[in-house]
């Protein structure tokens, strides 16, 4: 069975999240050793070497979406058709700013579990992330992580990805009946009520990723790149500064990415 | 005849502080960083190569032929070749906690913050 990561790379006016892909490339390329696909619009543009595949997938968009996206600095809305997209047989879908410094990910390849779905992180201080990140709303479901999960092709995935676009298609809907804390659209709210309904609206786990996301939060900025890690500083870190050695990394603040993408390109490529 | 003891600097001590917090934010990475190292996958079910899991598979290999494990997600996983998966898990948890030691003794041993911050 093929195996590969999927990523999806759609630029935003404020964004360029071509090249944000191409970093995250070069992370997979260099520590998980896997090929990587990249799903993108018409209007974003990734370095086709990086890439096995770059699949040009332009959604049609209604009017909802196009308000949504006005001001906004991504669209997740337009990241779905995981199952009729991926190359491979065996997919592990990133999102572009997920750092990754190790092999870890690649052991959900050998995991039974058509799907594994990611329902822990951490700070990068090792707190626990806030309440809001945790639950979809107050005294609600457990939060999915859409920012990294596995799928196998099979009726179970399929099974679930249906519900995850029939809940994105009433996004509007369930946001008042689960009291959903924003009325942004978050892959990982749609993640964790199509999994509510996966169990037949009971409180369950589908098959957890047990490597939670280390998130570094938008305050925090990237100080250096290393071959092994990431040096982070920000208010947000122990005494102002994180060292993150051989530890994948959830970047909030994309921009900080960007704005190191020689270094990376000089570590990696 | 009294003695009199000469206090450290402020400066110094501070220097020492943000020196131990350095540190111990290393060691914290580095302990979850291990944590994660453990896990693996073998035929189908995801393991964590802790000192229960090891001390567990140990002895079940000297009682059964084969065993059932219970995987991270509950899944029970038969293992055909008990002897072969402790080989594993003991090869995984060696591999992790040999790289978890060569990184503490390698913070322990730098007593500079501008080595600790050379990541």
């Amino acid at each position: 069975m093929s195996k590969g990561v999927l990523l999806y790379a759609m630029n935003t006016k404020q964004m360029d999240y071509g090249k944000i892909a191409n970093v995250a490339a070069m992370l997979i390329e260099c520590h998980l050793g896997l090929p990587v696909s990249v799903v993108v619009d018409k209007r974003s543009t990734v370095d086709p070497g990086l890439f096995d595949q770059v699949i040009v997938h332009t959604p049609k968009r209604s009017q909802l979406d196009l308000l949504e996206d006005r001001g906004s600095s991504w669209r997740n809305k337009e990241r779905h058709n995981y199952l009729a997209l991926t190359p491979y047989d065996q997919t592990l879908v990133l999102d572009s700013d997920y750092l990754v410094f190790n092999k870890q990910l690649a052991t959900l390849f050998d995991g039974v579990e058509p799907l594994y779905l990611t329902y822990d992180a951490v700070k990068t201080n090792g707190d626990a992330v806030e309440p809001s990140e945790r639950y979809i709303s107050e005294f609600s479901l457990p939060l999915i992580w859409g920012t990294c999960f596995y799928f196998r092709k099979s009726p179970e995935a399929s099974l679930f990805f249906e519900l995850v676009e029939y809940v994105r298609a009433n996004y509007g809907y369930f946001t008042q009946l689960y009291e959903l804390s924003t009325q942004m659209y978050r892959n990982d709210f749609t993640f964790a009520i199509a999994a509510h309904m996966y169990s037949d609206y009971r409180a369950g786990v589908i098959a957890r990723n047990p490597f939670p996301i280390v998130t570094a939060y938008p305050a925090s900025y990237i100080a250096k790149v290393a071959p092994r890690g990431l040096t982070l500083v920000g208010p947000g870190e122990r005494n102002g500064i994180s060292y993150h050695q051989d530890q994948s990394v959830h970047m909030l603040n994309k921009q900080t990415i960007l704005d190191h993408y020689e270094q990376f390109k000089h570590h990696f490529l | 005849m009294e003695q009199s003891m000469e206090l450290p600097s402020i400066e110094k001590t501070l220097e020492q502080a943000s020196l131990l917090a350095t540190m111990n934010e290393r060691r914290r990475s580095a302990a979850m960083v291990f944590d994660q190292s453990l896990i693996f996958g073998y035929q189908g079910g995801l393991f964590k190569a802790d000192a229960m899991t090891c001390g567990f598979a140990k002895m079940l290999t000297e009682h059964e032929a084969y065993v059932v494990m219970i995987d991270l997600n509950k899944n029970p996983i038969m293992i055909q070749d008990p002897d072969a998966f402790l080989t594993e898990l003991m090869a995984v948890y060696t591999e992790a906690a040999m790289r978890y030691y060569a990184e503490v003794d390698q913070i322990n041993k730098t007593r500079s913050k501008e080595g600790l911050t050379n990541v």
